[in-house]
C-alpha cells in the first residue's frame, strides 16, 4: 500500500503532462462521465455518486463544498485521467496485428534465447522445440540470426484489405442469390459480383479459391456479418440484466407496481423496491437499471443511494458479499477496496 | 576357612534378602488387594439367577465389583441408587458424579475402575486412563490446531483433565493434558470460532468416558451398542444391541445390554468396529468397507453394498473397489497385531495414535536385512509370535489359528523359497525410508472437504457442561471422496507414509436469524497456512500385490503438487468480453442464476485470462489477462467486487492460454512459445523465461512438467523445473504425418493412480490396473489423441481399433479438451456399479457445412486404450466454445460436476456431468456473459498441499511430519524405473485415419 501515493502522483503528473493533448471528443467524453455519475441528475456530482477514491474527489471539488460540477470536473486533472484511462480507450479502435507485425515480435522473442549476446540463436542456446527450430532456421545453416529474420520477414505478404462492412441491411442469402446469380448455377463468379461489397469481400470468403462464391460460402459470409453486427450492438448497448415492462405490469395504473401485479421473481421485486413499501415505482425501476449498468459493485448494488451495500441490497450468494466486505462492517464501500 | 568365612558373610545376606523379598511380595499383595474381597453376594443371585460368571479366572463376588448391599431382600436396598437426580440425557457425567450408583451400573467405568478393577490389573487401568481411548487428545488437539485455536502441534486437551505423574515422559509424549475448554465468545466472522463449538458438542461420545451413542433402550443402533470404561472392549455386544445371557431379569427385547455377563480377552474385529467405523476408519477399511459416498444406492437389493444396517448405515462392501487386507482375509482379528499398549496404552499421554502404537510391519516381518526379532519398535516381546527355526508363526489371541509369517528378507533372497523378483527389484536400501504399507495398501479412501454447519437459530447440548447453549453443530460429513488416490509425506518417524485427510473441514454458519452468514468457509491453521490438512496414515489396507514405481516416480500429484481433480468452486467466476473483465458472483445452487457484480473496461481488447489463487483461502487474488495486442494486464482482486488495474506490460506475442500456479505464470503465446512469469511480486509479474516453439495455443501443468499444445507442433513436453528456462523433453506427432502439421489446440493431463480388481469372487486375488501420465490432445479435425507421457522423454501415442472406434466423429472438429476423475453413483439395482472413472469432456463442432453444430461429449477413459462413450450422442451447446473448464459445486450433502464451456462468440455453458452413467444434462447459461472470450472460476484444491517452491499450503497437524523438499521430489521423479509401454505395433504405431474419417 505504500506505493499508492507515489503511483497518484505519477497518475496526476502524467495526466497533467497529457492535458493540452485533450481534444473537442475529449470534452464530450468528459460531460458524458458526468452524466454518468449524476445519477440523480441535478446537475452535480457528490461523492457517493463519484466512483473513485476520497481523495480523487478532494481534487475535483476544488471549492470543498462536497459537490463537483461539470466545470469542476472537466478541469480537474483527475476528470481527464479518468475519461483517459476508463472511456477513451474502450471507443479506440484495437491495434491490428499484422502478419508482419506478428513475426517481427517473434523473431525478438526469440533473441531471449541469445544468452550469449552475440546476435545469434544456435541449437545448444536453443531450449524450444526441433521444429519450431527448423521453422526459423530458413537458411538452414544451424543458427537463427538476422539474415534469417531479413529472410521471413520478406515472405509476408503485404497486408491484405479488411472485410468492407457492408452497408444498409444485408440481404438473405436467397435473395442475395437471386439478385446476382445471373446464370442460375448457383454459383456468384466473375461478372456476377456486380456488387462493390461482395467484390472486396471474395479473397475472404472464397475459401475454395475457385474465384467465385457458392451458397455454402456465401451463407458463412453473411453470417459472420450478422455476427459481427451483433457484437458491436451488444457492445454499444449495454443490456439490463433484467427488463421490467413497467407499464404492462401496471394494471391499474397508478405508476407503482405492487406485489400483486409482480410477474417477475420476487427476489428481483425486494431489489428494486428500495424504499420497502411493497411497490415499485417508475422511478425505482429507473434508479435500478442505471444501478445495474453501473461498473462496480457499489455503483451497481446501492440501491439507496448512501455509498453503501448492504447484504440485503446485494441479494446474492452469502459468500460473496463476505468477500466484498473486507473490512467485516457488514457494508461494502469502496473503501473495502 | 575361606569357604566358611564366604558361607558366615553369604549365608546371613541371603536370608536377609529372602526377608526383604517376602516382606516386598507381601507388600505388592497388599497393594493390590486393599479390600476385602469375597462379600456376601446371595440375594443378588437370588434374582439374577442364571447370570454368567463375569471373571472364572479369579473368584469375585457381585459386590466386590459392583458394590451394593448382597444380603439385603428388597432390591431398592440392595442396589445403589443415585444420591442426585440423573440427567436424563446423554451428557458425559463429570468424573466424580455420583461414583457409588456408576460403580453399581458398571463397574469398569473409568470413573470406578481403578478402585474397581485397579486392584490386580494395575497398571493397566491406571494406562487406560491415559491412552488415547480415553483422552481423545490427537483429535482434539489435530481439529484445534487445524483451525487456528491454538499454535502449537502438541495436544493440549482431553475429555478430561489427565497428568503424567510419574516422572518419566519419554519423548513426543506429553505431561498433561487439560480438559477441552468451552468455545471463546469472538466474532462470527471467521469459521475458526464456530467449530470450537463443535467437539463439546459433537465429538464426546466416542471415547471410553462415554457409553456411545446407542443408550440403552434406544432402537435401531446396530452397531453401536457398547459399554464405557474397560467393557467397551472387553465385553462382547450383539450387532442389536439384545441380550443373550442367563440372567432372567434382563429383558432380551430390549437394546444395549452386552451380549453376556462375561469378561473376553479375545477382543473380535467386530468389537473395535462397534467404534471405528466413522470417515476413513481402519475398523472398516480393515475388514473391506467403506462409508457410502452421499447418494449412492446401497442395501440388499444392491450388489456391491452391505445388505444388513449397522451404526444406521449400509456399507460399500465391493471386492473391486475396497478389497479387504489380507490379514482380515487370513482370519486374524485387530488383536492379534495391536499389543495390549497399542490399545489400552503404555502410561505415557501420547498425543497422536501413530505415537501410541508400537508395533510395525517389520515387528514381525522383519527388514530385508534381517528376520524379525519378536519385537515390537519399543523393545516389548511380540508375545503371540513365534520362531521355530527359520519359519514364524502368529498366534491369534482370538481364534488360536497359527498364521505363518513370510520374511521380507526371505522375500528378497534368491536362494530363498519365498524370493519374489519383481519385490526384490523395489525392497532395497533406497526404499528403507518407506513404510511398507506406502506400496502395499491396496486402496487409501479419502475424503475430501468435511463439511459442518453451525446455526445459531437453535441450541444444543454441550456434553461435558450439560448445559444447552446457542448453536446446533451438524457435520454432513464428506465432499470428494476417492479411494485410488495416493499422497505420500514424512511420518513423525521420518519415514515415508500415505498421507490422509485430517479433519479438512469446510464450514458454514446460520445467524440467529438463519441467515447465511458463513458458506463454505476455509479454516486456517495454527501457522497461518490452510488448515484443511492430511496427516500421515496407516489404512490397513494391506495387500501383497503392492503399487507399480510410476505412482511415485512419474507423479508429482502423490508428493501433494495437486491434480486438476478435487478443486471446489468457490465464490466467483472472473470472465472476458471484447473489452472488459467481468466478475460474476457464482451461485452454487442455481448456477444460472449467477449475477455479474462489477466490471472492469480493459484498455485494449483481451483474450485469456488466468487467476492467481490465495491456496489458503480458495479466492482469488488476481487477475492475469493477455491481450490481442500482446499485452499482459494485472489486476487486483482482492476484492473481486471493487477490482483494480495495477499493471500492464507489453510482453507477449499473441497469448492464447494463461495458467498461473505457485508463484509462476506460464502463457501458451501462439508464436511467442511458451512464456513464463515469476509472481513473486503478484502485482507486477516478470518476465523470467521463455522457449521458442512453432504455435503455442493451450497448456496444461503437472510440475516438474509442462505439456504444450504446439498447433502444427502437435504436443510438446516441457521441463518447467526451473521455470527461468525451460527445456523441450521431447515432442509428439500426432497424426503422424511427417508431411502434413498437427493442429493441437488444447491439452489436458491426469495422472491415473493404478485401481484393484479382483480376480475370484472374494477378492483373495487382485491384480492392478497400469498406473500412467494420461495426455489427451484436442487435434481439430485429427479428433481426439491420448499420449501416455508417464516417461516425459518419451511419449507414447496410444491408438488403437477401440479407441478410434470410440472417438469417431462426423467431420468432427476438436476444439476443447478437459479431465475429471470422479465418483459415479450406480444404480437402485445394481446393474451399474459405483466407480471412481477417469472422464474426457471433448468440445466438438460435427456435422454437414449447412448444419454444423457444437457439443460436448463424454468418455469414459478409466482404459484409454479402450474408452466408452458415455451414453448420448453428446450434450449440445450454443456455438463458438473452446475452452472446457470442470467445475465441481457442494451443496451439501451432494458434490455436483459441471462442464463449462466458453467461447469467442458464445455464451459461457454449464452441462451437468454429476451423473455420468445417464450422460451429461443441460443445465445452464451463466447470465449476463454474453460474448465472453474466457471464462474461470476461481478454485480451492483440497490435494495440493505445497507449491513448486515446497513451500507448504496445507498445514500438517502433527508434529515432527513434513512433506518432501522440492529437491527431494525431484529426486524421486527423476530417478529411472522401469515404465510400462504399450506393446509396440499395437498401440505404439499409428494407425493414420483414413480420409474419409478425417473429412
Amino acid at each position: 500500500m505504500t506505493h499508492r501515493p507515489r503511483s497518484l502522483l505519477a497518475f496526476l503528473v502524467l495526466s497533467a503532462l497529457a492535458a493540452p493533448l485533450l481534444a473537442q471528443d475529449d470534452k464530450k467524453l468528459l460531460k458524458a462521465a458526468f452524466d454518468r455519475f449524476d445519477v440523480d441528475k441535478d446537475g452535480l456530482v457528490v461523492r457517493t455518486e463519484f466512483p473513485g477514491s476520497d481523495r480523487q474527489f478532494a481534487a475535483i471539488d476544488t471549492d470543498k463544498n462536497g459537490k463537483a460540477t461539470p466545470s469542476e470536473f472537466e478541469n480537474s486533472e483527475v476528470g481527464k485521467g479518468l475519461v483517459r484511462s476508463r472511456y477513451r480507450n474502450k471507443d479506440e479502435p484495437r491495434e491490428r496485428v499484422t502478419p508482419l507485425a506478428l513475426l517481427q515480435r517473434r523473431f525478438d522473442a526469440v533473441s531471449r534465447a541469445d544468452r550469449n549476446g552475440d546476435g545469434k540463436v544456435t541449437r545448444e542456446e536453443w531450449t524450444g522445440t526441433g521444429a519450431a527450430f527448423e521453422e526459423l532456421d530458413l537458411d538452414k545453416d544451424s543458427v537463427i540470426d538476422k539474415r534469417d529474420r531479413q529472410e521471413a520477414l520478406a515472405t509476408v505478404p503485404p497486408p491484405e484489405p479488411e472485410l468492407p462492412e457492408p452497408k444498409g441491411d444485408v440481404p438473405g442469402v436467397d435473395e442475395l442469390m437471386k439478385r446476382f446469380d445471373k446464370d442460375g448455377n448457383a454459383v456468384l463468379a466473375g461478372k456476377e459480383l456486380q456488387d462493390k461489397w461482395l467484390r472486396a469481400a471474395l479473397p475472404f470468403a472464397d475459401t475454395d479459391r475457385d474465384g467465385a462464391l457458392n451458397e455454402t460460402e456465401v451463407r458463412r459470409l453473411l453470417t459472420a456479418v450478422q455476427q459481427r453486427r451483433a457484437m458491436l450492438d451488444e457492445s454499444r448497448s449495454r443490456p439490463v440484466p433484467y427488463e421490467v415492462p413497467f407499464d404492462a405490469w401496471d394494471k391499474d395504473d397508478d405508476e407503482r407496481v405492487r406485489q400483486n401485479e409482480w410477474m417477475g421473481a420476487l427476489a428481483l421485486f425486494l431489489q428494486i423496491d428500495a424504499d420497502r413499501d411493497a411497490a415499485v415505482s417508475r422511478d425505482e425501476v429507473l434508479r435500478y437499471e442505471k444501478r445495474v449498468r453501473g461498473n462496480d459493485f457499489v455503483e451497481r448494488f446501492d440501491l439507496d443511494g448512501d455509498g453503501k451495500v448492504t447484504v440485503l441490497e446485494f441479494g446474492g450468494p452469502a459468500g460473496a458479499f463476505r468477500r466484498a466486505d473486507r473490512s467485516g462492517d457488514g457494508t461494502v464501500t469502496r473503501s473495502d477496496r | 576357612m575361606r569357604l566358611q568365612r564366604l558361607l558366615a558373610i553369604a549365608v546371613p545376606f541371603a536370608i536377609a534378602l529372602s526377608l526383604l523379598a517376602a516382606l516386598a511380595f507381601s507388600d505388592s499383595r497388599a497393594a493390590r488387594s486393599p479390600r476385602a474381597l469375597g462379600a456376601v453376594s446371595d440375594s443378588c443371585v437370588r434374582c439374577h439367577a442364571g447370570i454368567e460368571d463375569i471373571h472364572p479366572g479369579y473368584k469375585l463376588t457381585c459386590v466386590d465389583c459392583h458394590g451394593g448391599d448382597g444380603s439385603a431382600a428388597a432390591k431398592d436396598k440392595a442396589h445403589v441408587l443415585p444420591m442426585q437426580p440423573l440427567p436424563g440425557d446423554e451428557r458425559v457425567l463429570p468424573r466424580n458424579f455420583e461414583l457409588a450408583w456408576q460403580r453399581f451400573r458398571n463397574p469398569s467405568n473409568l470413573r470406578t475402575a481403578q478402585l474397581v478393577c485397579g486392584d490386580c490389573h494395575d497398571p493397566a487401568v491406571s494406562n487406560v486412563l491415559k491412552s488415547l481411548h480415553a483422552t481423545t487428545c490427537g483429535h482434539l488437539g489435530d481439529g484445534y490446531y487445524e483451525h487456528g485455536l491454538v499454535r502449537s502441534k502438541t495436544p493440549s486437551f482431553g475429555v478430561f483433565a489427565e497428568t503424567d505423574v510419574d516422572g518419566d515422559v519419554p519423548k513426543g509424549a506429553l505431561r498433561a493434558v487439560t480438559q477441552v475448554p468451552p468455545p471463546p465468545d469472538g466474532p462470527s466472522d471467521r469459521i475458526e470460532g464456530h467449530f470450537a463449538d463443535l467437539p463439546r458438542k459433537a465429538c464426546m461420545q466416542c471415547h471410553l468416558w462415554s457409553p456411545g451413542r446407542a443408550v440403552r433402550g434406544r432402537l435401531g443402533m446396530d452397531g453401536d451398542y457398547r459399554a464405557e470404561g474397560c467393557a467397551a472392549c472387553h465385553v462382547t455386544y450383539a450387532e442389536d444391541g439384545r441380550s443373550k445371557s442367563g440372567d432372567s431379569t434382563i429383558d432380551k427385547d430390549e437394546p444395549g445390554h452386552p451380549l453376556q455377563h462375561r469378561f473376553t480377552s479375545k477382543i473380535p474385529t467386530d468389537t473395535c468396529a462397534h467404534c471405528h467405523y466413522g470417515d476413513a476408519s481402519i475398523g472398516l477399511s480393515f475388514q473391506g468397507k467403506a462409508q457410502l459416498v452421499p447418494g449412492m444406492p446401497a442395501g440388499p437389493d444392491v450388489p456391491g453394498t452391505t445388505s444388513t444396517l449397522k451404526n444406521g448405515t449400509f456399507y460399500i462392501d465391493d471386492v473391486d473397489l475396497v478389497p479387504a487386507d489380507v490379514h482380515h482375509q487370513r482370519g486374524m482379528h485387530c488383536i492379534d497385531c495391536h499389543t495390549a499398549e497399542d490399545v489400552m496404552g503404555d502410561g505415557n499421554l501420547w498425543p497422536q495414535m501413530d505415537h501410541a502404537v508400537e508395533i510395525e510391519c517389520t515387528s514381525c516381518h522383519g527388514t530385508i536385512d534381517a528376520v524379525s526379532d519378536l519385537r515390537t519398535q519399543r523393545g516389548a516381546r511380540v508375545t503371540n509370535l513365534v520362531q521355530e527355526g527359520e519359519r514364524f508363526f502368529l498366534v491369534s489371541k482370538v481364534t488360536g489359528k497359527r498364521h505363518e509369517v513370510v520374511q521380507s528378507k526371505h522375500v528378497v533372497d534368491p536362494q530363498h523359497p519365498n524370493f519374489n523378483p519383481r519385490a526384490s527389484e523395489a525392497m532395497t536400501a533406497v526404499h528403507d525410508t518407506l513404510e511398507c504399507y506406502s506400496c502395499h495398501a491396496a486402496w487409501n479412501v479419502d475424503f475430501f472437504g468435511f463439511h459442518f454447519d453451525r446455526n445459531e437459530q437453535f441450541s444444543q447440548l454441550d456434553l461435558l457442561s450439560g448445559r444447552r447453549t446457542q448453536g446446533r453443530v451438524t457435520t454432513q460429513e464428506k465432499v470428494f471422496a476417492t479411494f485410488n488416490q495416493l499422497r505420500l509425506g514424512f511420518n513423525h518417524e521420518g519415514q515415508v507414509a500415505p498421507y490422509m485427510v485430517g479433519f479438512s473441514t469446510i464450514g458454514s454458519f446460520h445467524d440467529k436469524d438463519g441467515a447465511a452468514y458463513l458458506d463454505q468457509a476455509l479454516p486456517t491453521s495454527g501457522a497461518g497456512l490452510s488448515g484443511v490438512t492430511l496427516v500421515p496414515h496407516q489404512t490397513h489396507t494391506t495387500r501383497k500385490e503392492a503399487r507399480t514405481c510410476v505412482e511415485c516416480h512419474r507423479s508429482g500429484t502423490t508428493w501433494g503438487l495437486g491434480s486438476t481433480n478435487f478443486r471446489l468452486a468457490r465464490e466467483f467466476a472472473f470472465a472476458i468480453d471484447s473489452g472488459r473483465l467481468l466478475v460474476q458472483a457464482f451461485d452454487r445452487k442455481q448456477p444460472a442464476r449467477s449475477t455479474i457484480v462489477a466490471e472492469l473496461s480493459l484498455p485494449t481488447s483481451p483474450r485469456a485470462l488466468a487467476l492467481r489463487i490465495d491456496p489458503t483461502k480458495g479466492t482469488t487474488t488476481h487477475v492475469y489477462v493477455g491481450c490481442d495486442d500482446g499485452t499482459l494486464l494485472t489486476i487486483d482482486a482482492n476484492n473481486p467486487a471493487l477490482p483494480k488495474l495495477v499493471d500492464r506490460q507489453r510482453e507477449l506475442l499473441e497469448p492464447q492460454r494463461l495458467v498461473a500456479q505457485g508463484d509462476h505464470l506460464y502463457v501458451a503465446d501462439g508464436s511467442g512459445g511458451l512464456v513464463v512469469f515469476d509472481l513473486q511480486k503478484p502485482d507486477k509479474p516478470k518476465l523470467v523465461g521463455t522457449m521458442p516453439s512453432v504455435q503455442a495455443r493451450s497448456l496444461t501443468l503437472a510440475w516438474p512438467w509442462l505439456y504444450l499444445a504446439d498447433g502444427p507442433g502437435g504436443l510438446v513436453v516441457v521441463d518447467i523445473a526451473d521455470p527461468a528456462s525451460p527445456r523441450a523433453l521431447s515432442h509428439i506427432d500426432c497424426n503422424g504425418e511427417s508431411t502434413r502439421p498437427d493442429d493441437a489446440t488444447d491439452v489436458a493431463v491426469l495422472f491415473q493412480y493404478s485401481r484393484t480388481r479382483a480376480l475370484d469372487p472374494l477378492g483373495e486375488r487382485l491384480e492392478r490396473t497400469r498406473a500412467r501420465h494420461l495426455v489427451a490432445l484436442a487435434c481439430g479435425l485429427d479428433g481426439v489423441r491420448l499420449v501416455d507421457v508417464t516417461e516425459p522423454t518419451s511419449p507414447q501415442l496410444l491408438h488403437g481399433d477401440a479407441q478410434a472406434r470410440a472417438f469417431r466423429s462426423e467431420r468432427g472438429d476438436v476444439k476443447g479438451i478437459a479431465f475429471n476423475t470422479q465418483f459415479d453413483l450406480g444404480s437402485e439395482g445394481g446393474g451399474i456399479k459405483s466407480r471412481e472413472r477417469d472422464y474426457l469432456f471433448v468440445h466438438e463442432e460435427y456435422g454437414q457445412d449447412e448444419n454444423r453444430l457444437t457439443r460436448i461429449r463424454a468418455f469414459d477413459v478409466s482404459d484409454p486404450l479402450r474408452p466408452v462413450s458415455a451414453p448420448g450422442s453428446g450434450q449440445l451447446i450454443a456455438r463458438g466454445g473452446a475452452r472446457l473448464q470442470v467445475v465441481r459445486a457442494y451443496n451439501a450433502p451432494f458434490l455436483q460436476q459441471f462442464v463449462l464451456a466458453v467461447g469467442s462468440a458464445g455464451t459461457a455453458t454449464l452441462v451437468d456431468a454429476s451423473k455420468m452413467p445417464t450422460g451429461l444434462q443441460p443445465l445452464a447459461e451463466l447470465t449476463g456473459a454474453s460474448g465472453v472470450r474466457d471464462l474461470v472460476v476461481e478454485e480451492f484444491a483440497f490435494d495440493r498441499l505445497q507449491d513448486e517452491r515446497g513451500r507448504w499450503e496445507k498445514d500438517i497437524s502433527h508434529k515432527d511430519c513434513r512433506y518432501l523438499t522440492r529437491d527431494e521430489i525431484l529426486k524421486v521423479l527423476r530417478a529411472p524405473v522401469p515404465v510400462p509401454r504399450e506393446a509396440e505395433g499395437r498401440y505404439g504405431k499409428i494407425e493414420t485415419p483414413d480420409k474419409e474419417e478425417r473429412r
